[in-house]
C-alpha cells in the first residue's frame, strides 16, 4: 500500500507541481480580496484531482496489471486511491485553515467552511471512483463531468441554500462524508476483485 | 522433481475464442518455451495463471501454491507485453516502489542490472525505447527472490545482441535448480535455444507440451519428390509441402524409409507445419 500511495505522489509530481503554483496564486488574490474562499475551495477540486489523474496515468500504462503480478492484492489497488484521496484532502484541508485564520477569519467559521468544502469533495470522489473502476477513465468523463457540475450548477441555481451559513450543516456533513466514502470503498473494492485485467 | 508450474484443464470463453482445457506443467530448474502464431492464447494462458483474469473452469498451481497471493507473487517475476511502470518515474523511483512492494527487493541488485543493461538513471520512464522498458522490466523481476519467471514477448523488440545476452542472464537464472522459467515468443529461434521444455499453443488449444530434446529428435524433415512423400503412411506425415523442384515433409523420424534425404527439423519448421495442417 505504501508502495502503491508512492508511486501515485512520484508519478503526479510534475502535476502536483503545477497546482502548488495555482495555489500560490489563490492565496495571493485571497490575501489580496480579504476572501478566504479562493482557498478552501481549492480543497474540493484537489481531493478530486489527485485520484482521478492518478487512475488516468494508471491506465495509460497499464500499472494495474502490472502491479498485480507484484504483492499487491487488487484490494490495495482500490484502497490506495481513496488513501490518495484522504491525503490530498487532509494536506489541502491544513493548508487552508492555516492561511484563513491568518486572514483572520473566526477558527469555528473556517472549521465549518472547511468542514462542508471537504464533505462535498469526499462526497463527489465516493460517487466517482467506484464508476471509474469499473469503466476506466476515458469512458467515465461523462459521469466525472456530470457529478462535479451538477452541486456546482445547484450552488449557482440555489444561492441561498449554500451561502447561509447554517450551523446544522457543519457538523454531520464531513462525518455522513467519510461514511459515504467507506460504503464506497467497499463497492470499488468488489468491482476490482470482479475486474479482468 | 517438483513442478514450478502446473495447470489442469485451464480454461476461458471469449466471444470468438476459446481457451481450452489447457493442461501442462514445468519442472523446477527448467525453461519452457511458449510458443504459438499470434492469438493463439499464449497472453491468455499467462493472464489466467497469475489470476488477472479469472478462469470459467481449471486451475493453475504456481510454484506448489493453489493462491496467487503476496506470498507467491513475492517469488514471482514478471515482465509483459506493456512495461507496465508509470511513464513519469525515473530508475530511482522505481526502486524506491518496488522496494516497498516486495520485501525482498534487493536494491544493489536492482542497481547492478540497470547499470549492465545500460539504462539511463536521470530520465523517465516515458524517454526510454521499446527496448530499454523491457530491459528494466527484466531488471526489476530479478531483483528480488524470484523463483518462477514468466516472460511474455519479452524478447520481441530487443535486437539480436541484446536478446542474445538476455539467453544468457535466463540460462543464468536457471543455475539454481529451484528457479524455473516460462518464455512465451514468437521469435522460435531464441526459444530453441535456450527451452528444456516446449508447450505449442494454437488457436487455444494445446498441441504439445514435452522436452525440446524428445520433440526436435521425433520429428524429420525429409525430401523427396512428391509422389514418394504421398506414398508414406499419412499417420506419420505431419505436413507437406510441394514446391516446383521438388518436395519436403514433416515427419516421424521412426517412418523414414531407409536412404531418403532429409534433415534435421527446427521447432519452427514443427511449429509451421503442424499449423498449416489445420490442425
Amino acid at each position: 500500500m505504501k508502495g502503491l500511495l508512492m508511486k501515485d505522489l512520484l508519478n503526479l509530481r510534475q502535476t502536483i507541481r503545477v497546482w502548488a503554483l495555482l495555489l500560490v496564486l489563490f492565496i495571493v488574490i485571497g490575501f489580496a480580496q480579504r476572501s478566504p474562499i479562493y482557498i478552501t475551495s481549492m480543497l474540493t477540486v484537489m481531493v478530486l484531482l489527485l485520484p482521478v489523474n492518478a487512475l488516468a496515468y494508471d491506465e495509460n500504462c497499464k500499472w494495474d496489471a502490472y502491479a498485480l503480478t507484484m504483492p499487491v492484492t487488487r484490494r490495495d489497488l482500490a484502497l490506495s486511491k481513496y488513501l490518495l484521496a484522504l491525503v490530498g484532502a487532509g494536506a489541502m484541508a491544513l493548508l487552508s485553515a492555516v492561511c484563513t485564520l491568518m486572514m483572520g477569519a473566526a477558527p469555528d467559521e473556517v472549521l465549518s467552511t472547511i468542514g462542508l468544502l471537504l464533505a462535498a469533495g469526499l462526497c463527489m470522489i465516493s460517487v466517482l471512483l467506484p464508476l471509474l473502476f469499473r469503466f476506466g477513465v476515458q469512458k467515465g468523463r461523462m459521469v466525472m463531468i456530470v457529478v462535479v457540475l451538477l452541486p456546482v450548477a445547484l450552488t449557482v441555481l440555489f444561492p441561498d441554500v449554500f451561502t447561509t451559513t447554517q450551523p446544522v450543516g457543519t457538523g454531520w456533513l464531513p462525518l455522513a462524508a467519510l461514511v459515504l466514502l467507506m460504503g464506497s470503498a467497499a463497492v470499488s473494492v468488489r468491482v476490482c476483485e470482479k475486474k479482468e485485467y | 522433481m517438483n513442478n514450478a508450474l502446473e495447470l489442469t484443464g485451464l480454461t476461458k470463453h471469449y466471444p470468438g475464442f476459446t481457451l481450452d482445457h489447457l493442461s501442462f506443467s514445468l519442472p523446477e530448474g527448467c525453461i519452457m518455451g511458449l510458443i504459438g502464431e499470434n492469438g493463439a492464447g499464449k497472453t491468455t494462458a499467462l493472464k489466467l495463471m497469475l489470476g488477472l483474469v479469472h478462469p470459467d473452469e481449471g486451475g493453475a498451481r504456481l510454484l506448489g501454491r493453489a493462491a496467487v497471493d503476496r506470498e507467491t507473487k513475492e517469488h514471482l517475476g514478471v515482465v509483459m507485453d506493456d512495461c507496465g511502470f508509470p511513464e513519469n518515474l525515473t530508475l530511482h523511483d522505481v526502486d524506491a516502489i518496488l522496494s516497498r512492494c516486495y520485501r525482498t527487493w534487493d536494491t544493489l541488485r536492482f542497481q547492478g542490472w540497470a547499470d549492465r543493461f545500460e539504462l539511463p538513471r536521470k530520465k523517465p520512464v516515458k524517454a526510454f525505447s521499446r527496448g530499454m522498458r523491457m530491459k528494466l522490466s527484466i531488471a526489476a523481476a530479478l531483483s528480488h527472490d524470484s523463483r518462477l519467471l514468466l516472460l511474455d514477448e519479452a524478447t520481441s523488440g530487443l535486437d539480436p545482441v541484446v536478446r542474445d545476452e538476455m539467453l544468457d542472464v535466463l540460462r543464468d537464472f536457471i543455475q539454481d535448480e529451484h528457479r524455473s522459467v516460462l518464455l512465451s515468443s514468437h521469435i522460435i529461434s531464441d526459444l530453441e535455444k535456450v527451452c528444456d521444455y516446449v508447450t505449442f499453443l494454437h488457436q487455444g488449444r494445446l498441441l504439445l507440451s514435452e522436452p525440446k530434446d524428445e520433440l526436435l529428435d521425433r520429428y524429420v524433415l525429409a525430401k523427396a519428390p512428391e509422389q514418394e512423400l504421398r506414398r508414406l503412411d499419412p499417420a506419420a506425415v505431419i505436413g507437406l509441402r510441394a514446391g516446383r523442384f521438388g518436395a519436403e515433409a514433416l515427419i516421424l523420424r521412426s517412418a523414414l524409409p531407409a536412404g531418403m534425404a532429409h534433415q534435421a527439423a527446427t521447432l519452427e519448421d514443427i511449429m509451421l507445419y503442424h499449423i498449416k495442417e489445420g490442425h
